[in-house]
């Protein structure tokens, strides 16, 4: 995957489960302060993810890193070229 | 006691409970007007305690860790104005560990060298291990945002962490060790937050039990001091207080205006609302819009921690060992078990002492929302168990101990309205709940939020304070 569909991807799937309008999906967006989501949102987050790219992202101790979509872009970057 | 309801405040706080006060306290400081509403018949019920035959009982706390000076706790302290001493707990044995499968007694001692060197002693195999483990505690300890806000700058989702750890407490004894009664020693301290060893994220083991390793404290002249400092706090930065307040709806009227509504008819209108009761009960009352449906679905999934059944008694006269301020009975298999059906004993420093034997029971509303008849009978079977291991386990202390009342979830139901010990289980794979909901100006705060406990119950309070004062200066609309 081009970085370019990853990007798309992930907003795609981001916008559609928590209603977010696309101005808002800037790379250096953090999700908590600027896309409001939450802890809690975290999960289904997680879930989204999972489905759209067919790769797990549970257990993998980096994932506490990622604060911005840019972090969440790089990440899943990471993963899939691993696959 | 109440006073007369203002006709609008710029902050309502639902809940007296101590991160309720916390958050009161600190809203107050910088000159908002606050209006606390509790729905029990006094302030801080959980924490105020009762007395029977003239001695006092303290109910919901008796230890902690990092409340000394340069702690978190005593950061705390100071900045809320509370006037509070506090004094260690014997430092050769806070926690008297009695491990029946081997017929010895393990006293915590304080301070990590002395703590290495005695476990050392008692489980020589272990000893590599012991010292890792010991590091890994520290390290977290010192790490972790939510201890060590007051020493160190961190950006919000540091604080309130968007993805968890997963790794449980289980997993990191059974890495780190062989005995199973050494597991059971270390996992006992799950007492402290209500959830197994096999759901508790090792984490927040590390924020609520690890954190006592260093030294443990007690409030010096019991509870019945910290609510007294307490009240003066509140009294003199002009906080209202009203009890016999149930808050039974929220309603948004527009960005400035939200009215509270209470079982008694009465309403109070404010512009912020602080809401730190049990997560459930707030998803009640809140409005819809406060989470997206799948969020709320969620809150009302959340396990709920075990219940406590405690049975309260006086000392005729001093044991032998009299320094002593908790006590357990530990099992070699305690630790597989997930320390089901665990008791401690806690002791007053004050004379004569109060005594107070806890049972973990079920937490179920149905097991404990019973009619009258078959509630006694089950309270009166269930202090029957504590009394009869008392007996067979440590007859000097059966022998001492005149009874004087007990508690049962149904009693922790009337005074803080949940049954649980503390409120939601704090598991792996179960977030944490934010202070932040999806409506500007209504938060949330309490033990749910960060962590179980005194310390960690006002850590929330701390944290939204923080994150309202910086959302307030870069011109956001959250407060
Ligand atoms: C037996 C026991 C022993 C404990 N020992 C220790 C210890 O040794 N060390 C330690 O650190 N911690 C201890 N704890 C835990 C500690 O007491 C709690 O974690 C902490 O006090 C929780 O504070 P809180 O503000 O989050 O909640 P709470 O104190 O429960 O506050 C919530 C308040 O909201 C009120 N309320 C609920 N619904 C409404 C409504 N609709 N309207 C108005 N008011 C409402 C309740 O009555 C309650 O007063 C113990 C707890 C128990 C039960």
């Amino acid at each position: 995957m081009t970085r370019e569909e990853i990007v798309k991807t992930v907003n795609d799937a981001l916008m559609k489960e928590f209603e977010l309008p696309e101005d808002k999906m800037k790379p250096e967006a953090n999700f908590f302060a600027d896309l409001g989501l939450d802890s809690l949102d975290a999960v289904d987050m997680v879930i989204v993810l999972e489905q759209a790219f067919k790769v797990k992202l549970r257990a993998n101790y980096q994932v506490g890193k990622i604060i911005t979509l840019n972090d969440l872009y790089n990440y899943i970057e990471e993963l899939t070229n691993k696959n | 006691m109440n006073g007369e309801l203002k006709e609008k405040y710029d902050v309502a706080v639902i809940g007296s409970g101590i991160s309720g006060l916390t958050s009161a306290l600190l809203c107050a400081k910088k000159g908002k007007t606050v209006a606390v509403f509790e729905q029990s018949g006094i302030i801080a019920p959980l924490l105020s305690g009762f007395s029977r035959n003239g001695v006092h009982f303290d109910t919901g706390f008796h230890y902690s860790g990092v409340l000394g000076q340069d702690e978190v706790g005593g950061y705390m302290f100071r900045q809320l104005g509370l006037d509070i001493a506090v004094e260690p707990c014997d430092s050769d044995g806070y926690d008297e560990m009695h491990l029946l499968s081997s017929g010895r007694t393990f006293k915590m001692p304080s301070g990590r060298a002395r703590l290495e060197q005695k476990l050392t002693e008692f489980f020589p195999q272990e000893k590599e291990g012991i010292k890792k483990y010991l590091d890994l505690t520290q390290n977290i300890i010192n790490g972790v945002p939510f201890l060590n806000f007051h020493k160190k700058s961190f950006a919000d989702e540091e604080l309130f962490r968007f993805f968890d750890d997963k790794k449980t407490l289980s997993d990191v004894l059974n890495e780190h060790f062989k005995s199973e009664e050494l597991k059971s020693l270390f996992s006992f301290s799950s007492v402290l937050y209500g959830t197994p060893p096999s759901e508790i994220a090792f984490l927040l083991h590390c924020c609520c039990s690890g954190i006592m390793f260093d030294s443990a404290w007690k409030i010096k002249g019991g509870m019945k001091v910290f609510v007294e400092a307490l009240k003066k706090a509140l009294r003199d930065a002009g906080v209202e207080i009203f009890t016999n307040k149930k808050a039974q709806s929220i309603t948004v009227e527009n960005a400035d205006l939200k009215t509270v509504g209470f079982a008694d008819g009465s309403k109070a209108q404010c512009r912020i609302c602080i809401s730190s009761i049990h997560p459930k009960e707030f998803i009640k009352i809140a409005p819809q819009e406060s989470y997206r449906d799948k969020n709320s679905q969620r809150i009302m999934n959340m396990r709920e921690t075990e219940g406590f059944f405690a049975l309260y008694g006086i000392l005729k006269e001093p044991l032998q060992s009299e320094a002593i301020n908790n006590a357990a009975f530990v099992n070699f298999d305690d630790f597989k078990k997930d320390h089901k059906d665990f008791m401690y004993i806690n002791f007053s420093g004050s004379r004569p002492q109060a005594v107070c034997a806890v049972l973990s029971v079920d937490s179920d509303e149905k097991s404990w929302n019973l009619c009258e008849k078959d509630y006694q009978e089950k309270k009166k079977r269930v202090g029957e168990k504590i009394k009869a291991a008392l007996r067979l386990n440590w007859p000097e202390l059966a022998e001492k101990i005149i009874y004087a009342d007990s508690a049962t979830p149904r009693t922790f139901k009337k005074y803080v309205n949940y049954y649980g010990s503390y409120g939601i289980m704090h598991s792996v794979g179960q977030a944490n709940i934010l202070p932040l909901t999806k409506i500007p100006g209504l938060f949330v705060v309490g033990q749910a939020v960060v962590a179980p406990g005194l310390v960690g119950a006002m850590v929330s309070s701390f944290l939204l304070d923080k994150m309202m004062q910086r959302h307030e200066k870069g011109g956001q609309a959250v407060a």
